[in-house]
């Protein structure tokens, strides 16, 4: 009897001091989710209106290639991307592409007046409660998303694009769709 | 009934100690060498009382108190410490250690202020489960609960009256008008909400606190009468390049106030944070607890198998003299 007492009291502490060093700890930390980790996902969409105040929305966009472009006039970066995404869209917009520039914050009439100097033919859509930024994750501004003709992300980029990074992220796809 | 008194107590403490983790999910004592330590003294008693046990069934009761017992120890000690998640509204965190993906309801400031954001945990090949503010949702071994917390949802112009971007470098998301207030400051003998965000457009970064409406009571906050028993937020109100002070105000919830060449409005509510707790699992405590009752109930119509063997040497050896006697 007084063996099987003693394997018992041996199992609880080992199984105590197996505790210290297997279990228990903070948990995994929270993995960091950036607009490149939306590949696959559905795109979300929301209601928003245009600069000229029209409603639309990205869901309206559903069989075209949509490149979702989150910007602000205040950004730097995103001012110095504007033009290649102005080139980027005319060169393909025959072909089922569009750009969507989305002003995050800012009033219809300050975007408006600054694609209009710029020349940008794009739709601009303003949100005004930036549900598009926090949707897609932006760590920063500009942040743009590949959307496929089925309304899902391709993938998502971070930071300034060039012309050439550009063509070489929409080509093969409007090549595939 | 004399025999089983001290199992069914030691029972009863093993059921309170492991019931204790749901009732209060998160408790920084379940994840203590000192929980663990009176989880395997209670077990140690347990074994203690199947052993002198005379009953069956009752051996069985105090069975399935052990496995309680084993099921507070894997999710106390063994389990990971509590996390909590704070997001903004219309945002996705993963929570990798049970293998799932939480969706923060969307908001307005309309329903910030009825405060019924929902959060909507996901995982492969399940069904959605909802988690509401208050209620318990098991997933495995974790308990899964939504804490209602404050939250401001700001919006700023600038002294044209043009909107201006809402950034927070440093939040739970970049480009959220929402503050979550995830840190406490003392301030006036009182510990606050504090929470900060950038108007890049605007050249400002701004720091806020919230006081809750009994804490404007008690500071004697100057507020207007229509926002009595409203909560109030403070802005201090800074130049983005040179971080000098230009100006510090209070205004209550949806007031407008303007402040080092902004304006700014608030609207304060409370949106719920995901608290994950290691728990027992749900299946393994079910089938201890119905073990317990079942061989406890079981016992009480049992015969006593000891006193009956007791009985039966008794009864052998008094036959045994007989025939010594008679041989």
């Amino acid at each position: 009897m007084r063996t099987i007492w003693a394997i018992v009291g041996v199992i609880i502490v080992a199984a105590l001091a197996a505790s210290f060093y297997l279990g228990g700890g903070p948990r995994r930390p929270d993995v960091v989710v950036g607009p490149s980790s939306l590949a696959g996902a559905p795109a979300a969409s929301f209601d928003i209106a245009r600069a000229d105040g029209s409603p639309d929305a990205l869901a309206r966009y559903r069989g075209k290639i949509v490149l979702v472009n989150l910007w602000a006039t205040w950004c730097p970066p995103c001012r110095e991307e504007m033009p290649a995404l102005e080139t980027l869209y005319r060169a393909h917009v025959a072909q089922g592409f569009v750009v969507l520039g989305i002003d995050q914050g800012e009033s219809a009439k300050v975007a408006a007046d600054y694609a209009h100097a710029r020349g940008v033919t794009f739709p601009i859509l303003i949100d005004d409660q930036q549900q598009y930024g926090r949707a897609y994750a932006a760590e920063g501004l500009p942040t743009s998303v590949l959307v496929d003709r089925t309304g899902h992300i391709i993938k998502g980029v971070d930071g300034e694009m060039s012309l050439d990074a550009m063509q070489a992220l929409v080509t093969p796809v409007l090549k595939s769709q | 009934m004399k025999t089983r008194f001290p199992g069914i107590v030691t029972e009863l403490v093993a059921c309170i100690l492991v019931i204790a983790q749901i009732v209060v999910p998160g408790d920084a004592l379940f994840h203590t060498w000192q929980y663990a330590l009176a989880l395997a003294v209670v077990a140690w008693l347990l074994i203690a009382n199947i052993s002198r046990s005379r009953r069956a069934l009752f051996g069985i009761s105090l069975f399935g108190a052990l496995i309680v017992i084993a099921d507070g120890f894997a999710s106390g000690l063994l389990g990971p410490d509590t996390d909590r998640l704070a997001r903004a509204p219309g945002t996705v965190a993963p929570i990798p250690d049970i293998g799932a993906a939480a969706f923060f309801s969307s908001a307005t400031p309309q329903t910030l202020t009825k405060g019924d954001g929902v959060i909507t945990i996901r995982r492969r090949n399940h069904s959605d489960v909802l988690v509401t503010s208050g209620a318990r949702k098991f997933l495995g071994a974790s308990l899964l609960t939504a804490v209602s917390m404050p939250v401001a949802y700001v919006e700023a112009f600038d002294e044209a009256g043009n909107h201006l971007t809402v950034t927070q470098p440093t939040g739970a998301a970049f480009l959220s008008p929402f503050l979550l207030f995830r840190t406490r400051q003392e301030i006036a003998g009182g510990t606050h909400p504090i929470d900060g965000f950038a108007l890049p457009g605007g050249n400002r970064t701004v720091k806020v606190v919230y006081f809750t409406p009994q804490d404007v009571v008690r500071l004697h906050m100057a507020m207007p009468p229509s926002a009595a028993g409203q909560p109030a937020i403070l802005y201090d109100v800074f130049d983005a390049g040179s971080n000098h002070s230009l100006g510090i105000g209070v205004a209550a919830s949806g007031v407008q106030a303007e402040i080092g060449g902004v304006r700014l409005d608030a609207t304060l509510g409370t949106y719920p944070q995901l608290v994950i707790a290691s728990a027992p699992h749900p299946y393994v405590l079910m089938l201890g607890l119905v073990l317990i009752v079942v061989g406890i109930a079981g016992s009480f119509l049992e015969p006593d198998d000891g006193a009956m063997r007791e009985s039966k040497r008794h009864e052998e050896q008094h036959g045994d003299g007989e025939h010594g006697v008679g041989a």
